[in-house]
């Protein structure tokens, strides 16, 4: 059996090359979760705040993933059950599941959007968890040798995310601006 | 941490915080409309419980941009409220506090202090009604504003509260004005340790 003969689950549906974008074909990763797709195909996290939307692809066999992180390190954490919460830990579980699907680890590379601060003044946020977020997911994969080739993070203002599988690409949208890193 | 069944199926709690939402609802509505000269109406008062990470997709869609005052209250019982408007609600808010005809904009920087300020005093109003009711010492944290989309704002809301708990308590209320069916919504999210005290008070009564 090829890879060919695999079905791909229903949540990955791939965009036809130069087609219009589609919303409703992409796929879209909640708070605190993260999603791989092993064939071309769009991945969305909505309304980025303090999170981060950390993405890792190999760009040779289109083979990537979008995490949605909402709190920077899994030993910080509370809650030790869903590990895809926190930056650090879903950037490792990302990578393993990239490398089962056939990616290949040296050929890793990431983008990173998101980390704004939502609240200009906010006392018990004194440490910033949007920045700690970002923090958190660079030191990760540098950690893990993914080199980092774009991000956008910081600043008071959410932001929508689109990463394809295809190229690679991520596209931000901030209020009216888009714009690709 | 989830909350425990026995505190969600105590209905003397759940009793207890239909009363704090219709108490602290009431007083925050009497505050803004003695700010703005116009009569403000508690259209729903509800609580429920929604677990922390979902809680950015469940109340509307979350592209919508719109205009939230943040802040937490501290003390023995602690929290956190957001109070969220329209755009074009919050500035005919600030047009009505500064009594002059209302004009579609975008929120300046004059407009964002208002609108600071009015969350400002209907959260400490809702709160310290809360915390008259219950004997239980709240006091609200200076606010923090933001325009942006409901997503994001809640989400910020839920990594603020998911150290605290998987799983929140949403004690929810819709004002109206006028004809208008909606005109804002208040959320008050009590942490773990507040949910506990609540229903200790409640017992006592």
């Amino acid at each position: 059996m090829t890879r060919d003969d695999v079905a791909a689950p229903p949540h990955t549906l791939g965009s036809l090359p130069h087609s219009p974008r589609r919303i409703d074909e992409a796929c879209i990763v909640g708070v605190g979760e993260y999603q791989t797709l092993d064939i071309p195909g769009q991945l969305v996290c909505i309304g980025l705040g303090s999170c981060v939307g950390i993405a890792i692809f190999d760009p040779q066999v289109q083979i990537g993933g979008l995490a949605h992180a909402m709190l920077p390190r899994y030993e910080e954490g509370r809650d030790k059950v869903n590990a895809a919460k926190y930056a650090d830990s879903s950037i490792m579980l990302m990578v393993d599941e990239l490398v089962e699907m056939g990616a290949e680890r040296g050929r890793l590379r990431a983008k990173i959007a998101g980390g704004a601060q939502m609240f200009s003044f906010m006392s018990s946020d004194t440490l910033n968890i949007g920045q700690r977020n970002s923090e958190a997911a660079r030191a990760t994969l540098k950690a893990e040798r993914i080199r980092l080739l774009g991000e956008d993070i910081g600043g008071t203002r959410g932001r929508t995310v689109t990463f394809s599988t295809a190229d690679g690409s991520y596209r931000v949208q901030m209020g009216n601006d888009v714009f690709e890193i | 941490m989830t909350l425990p069944s026995s505190i969600e199926q105590d209905p003397i709690l759940l009793d207890g915080l239909t009363e704090i939402g219709n108490i602290g609802a009431a007083h925050a509505t009497t505050a803004l409309s003695k700010l703005i000269g116009r009569c403000i109406m508690v259209e729903v008062s509800e609580h429920y419980v929604c677990s922390t990470q979902k809680l950015p997709e469940v109340l509307g869609d979350p592209e919508q941009q719109v205009v939230a005052v943040y802040l937490e209250a501290y003390g023995a019982g602690k929290g956190g409220m957001l109070l969220m408007f329209s755009q074009d609600t919050a500035t005919s808010l600030v047009d009505m506090m500064l009594s002059r005809p209302h004009a579609v904009r975008e929120l300046d920087d004059t407009d964002r202090d208002a609108i600071c300020e009015v969350g400002n005093i209907c959260a400490s109003a809702y709160l310290s009604a809360v915390a008259k009711f219950s004997g239980i010492t709240m006091v609200p944290s200076p606010p923090g504003v933001s325009v942006d989309m409901l997503h994001a704002i809640l989400q910020y809301v839920s990594a603020m509260a998911e150290e605290d708990s998987s799983e929140l308590m949403v004690v929810q209320t819709q004002f109206v004005h006028g004809e208008s069916s909606y005109f804002g919504n208040l959320l008050y999210l009590p942490d773990q340790g507040t949910i506990r005290l609540l229903a200790e008070r409640f017992r006592a009564v």
